[in-house]
């Protein structure tokens, strides 16, 4: 008895000690890390500052360096792959500090800016912003918004008791070739051979898009960038400078492409008309198909649109009419509903059909018999360009695809038409009800989402130039 | 006897015919009653009201825009090739036209060659939205399948429909010429 009480006490001592081992080496491990991780932020930030070419920015950097309180840094885990590190920055009543999104494995910083926010109380600021990328904002109201290390804006995210309500980002548009004057609503600006257009785009989370148009710079002057400035309450502020000046500022024009989208793979599609390739896609097709690039156009989904031919009954995807009281502005109606299965590139191609038949409702007084002159117009001048827009949007899409999707919506009097039946031929298509190649075939395939042909929602996105994106929302 | 033989040849001579005649009177039968079902249950939901509709039923223009190969990747064992060459012959093959029965379609005004005529020559509404054309109906598995298209407002649909406990359900549309 005496000796196992002796082996117990033994053992006890034994375990007791490895415990306390175990506690130091994790407590030193994770002072390691921590230490490497504010090693490698710095390192960061360092980098960022060799590469600036501006002394402005340079000095910025070196602020932030100077007030950042690596001291008080924390840092959580995002998931598996990724942690947060947090550094507050002495600055603004510690609504500022600076973020990293480290690799847990190498330790190697993906990404890094200094985030600002309004009304966020919290006393571990890492674990809110883990919160903003696992999309659990628990029951924040305020705003967090970013910057990158030369002070340019990247994002604003808002909330209301945790829920979203709108992000904005900046959106930088280059313009590449010819003399054009490709703001939808501005006709005053200059325009040369390769100007830059800046926006300021907030996306509501009830579907709306407002899109603030901030400056244009063009050739060789100092490039235009959306920055952050301090205002008289102390609080961050965002406006363009452009060669020096202020090249917009608050008496910006808002370009009146709206959008009030809620279905998420149509809002996708959208979205990709308006603002990765905004300028390179609505105005871009409606300048190759060589018509007038100043329409104010409004995307508007509606699940209950029926046919203006067959009013109150028939169901239909898409609709493009003048909006109340105006002969110029134009709502382009679209079902989410009637296209929930369909491919991304359907939705697409639906949506080419109605930017033209808006810029058609343009030129001819718009009623039921113009209709049918419309996709015979469509049909006559439109297919090779609407085939290639979709194809500019899908470069994966084969361009067989992309015309039987152009063919489609074209009603039955163009079908039945002898000039509809010799182009199809041309095309490599036929009527032949049991051919792969029949020209309903691969559009209808879209139609209803078949397995293998398209991309689904949430399987891809639309290809976006990397020219023409804007901040990568995080 | 030789007055039997003389019979018994008219008898055998006529025989296709009464047998046609039969299948004539089945086709019909069915062409009324599918018709009929169908024109309140699908065509329009709340279109319960008189439509104007062409007198006759002809395939001609009406199969348009039926891939049956985006069929057959959707639904590939819902009928089987023999099935779909039959319909498919019929869509193609059948240019005859089928003249409707005065009052045999449901709140239906029939519109005559002469009045479709003069409505061709007015404006779009007049010439595309305002009767409606249907296809006969094509029938496979002895009157238990049917595909069937109509036309309206230059908008064009094709939907399978199958029977079951003598009522007309819809299975897939097949195909259509969307027209908005």
């Amino acid at each position: 008895m005496k000796k196992s009480i002796y082996y117990l006490v033994i053992s006890l001592i034994f375990f007791s000690c490895q415990k306390k081992d175990f506690i130091q080496n994790s407590s030193t491990s994770r002072a390691i890390n921590s230490e490497l991780n504010s090693t490698n932020a710095k390192l960061f930030i360092e980098n960022k500052k060799i590469k600036t070419q501006s002394t402005d920015a340079t000095l910025f950097i070196d602020t932030i360096k100077y007030k950042a309180e690596w001291e008080n840094a924390s840092s959580a885990q995002l998931n598996t792959y990724y942690q947060i590190l947090y550094v507050p920055i002495k600055y603004n009543n510690n609504k500022t500090g600076l973020v990293f999104l480290i690799e847990n494995n190498t330790k190697k910083i993906e990404e890094g800016y200094i985030l600002e926010t309004k009304n966020v109380i919290s006393d571990d600021m890492s674990k809110v912003v883990v919160g903003f990328y696992s999309n659990k904002m628990n029951s924040i109201t305020g705003t967090l918004t970013a910057y990158d290390f030369n002070s340019k804006f990247k994002w604003e995210f808002g909330y209301k008791e945790g829920q979203r309500l709108y992000k904005k980002l900046s959106l930088k548009n280059v313009k590449r070739d010819e003399v054009v004057n490709s703001n939808i609503k501005s006709n005053s600006l200059t325009k040369s051979a390769a100007c830059t257009e800046y926006y300021l785009i907030t996306y509501w989370d009830d579907g709306s898009i407002d899109r603030a148009y901030i400056g244009t710079v063009c050739d060789n002057l100092y490039p235009c960038e959306i920055t952050r400035y301090i205002n008289p309450a102390n609080e961050f502020a965002v406006k363009a400078f452009c060669n020096g000046d202020n090249a917009g500022g608050g008496s910006s024009s808002i370009v009146n492409i709206k959008e009030r989208i809620t279905d998420p793979c149509l809002k996708s599609v959208v979205d990709a008309f308006l603002s990765g390739a905004f300028d390179n896609s609505v105005t871009q097709i409606l300048k190759k198909f060589g018509m007038n690039d100043k329409i104010n156009l409004s995307f508007i989904q509606n699940d209950t649109i029926t046919s203006s031919k067959d009013p109150g009954v028939r169901l239909i995807e898409a609709r493009t009419e003048f909006a109340p009281n105006s002969r110029t502005d134009q709502i382009v109606y679209l079902n989410a509903l009637a296209m929930s299965e369909s491919t991304k590139e359907y939705k697409a191609g639906r949506i080419i059909h109605e930017i033209i038949h808006a810029n058609l409702n343009l030129k001819l007084n718009f009623s039921l018999d113009e209709k049918i002159i419309q996709h015979a117009d469509m049909f006559e001048f439109y297919m090779d360009t609407m085939a290639k827009s979709l194809k500019d949007f899908f470069p994966n899409l084969p361009m067989k695809e992309c015309y039987s999707l152009s063919l489609e919506g074209l009603g039955a009097k163009v079908t039945n038409s002898a000039s509809f039946s010799a182009y199809i031929i041309k095309k490599g298509f036929n009527r032949d009800t049991y051919s792969a190649d029949n020209f309903a075939n691969l559009a209808q395939q879209h139609y209803v989402g078949n397995d293998g042909v398209g991309t689904k929602c949430g399987s891809g996105n639309i290809y976006i130039p990397p020219s023409q994106t804007g901040v990568e929302i995080p | 006897m030789k007055k039997n033989l003389k019979i018994l040849v008219i008898v055998i001579f006529l025989m296709p015919y009464s047998v046609q005649a039969q299948e004539d009177s089945l086709y019909e039968r069915n062409v009324y009653e599918f018709i009929n079902q169908i024109r309140f249950k699908y065509l329009g939901n709340s279109r319960t009201d008189t439509i104007k509709l062409r007198n006759f039923l002809s395939n001609k223009l009406l199969f348009q825009g039926v891939p049956f190969v985006a069929f057959k990747k959707r639904y590939p064992n819902f009928l089987s090739e023999i099935e779909l060459h039959e319909l498919g012959n019929q869509f193609q093959d059948d240019t005859t036209r089928f003249d409707l029965r005065e009052n045999g379609i449901e709140k239906s005004n029939l519109l005559t060659d002469s009045a479709i005529k003069v409505l061709n020559k007015g404006n779009f509404t007049e010439k595309y939205c305002t009767y409606w054309k249907f296809s006969k109906p094509c029938f496979i598995r002895n009157y238990t399948i049917c595909a069937f298209s109509y036309e309206f407002c230059e908008y064009q649909r094709t939907i399978l429909y199958k029977k079951e406990q003598n009522k007309w359900i819809f299975v897939a549309e097949i195909g259509r010429i969307y027209g908005d």
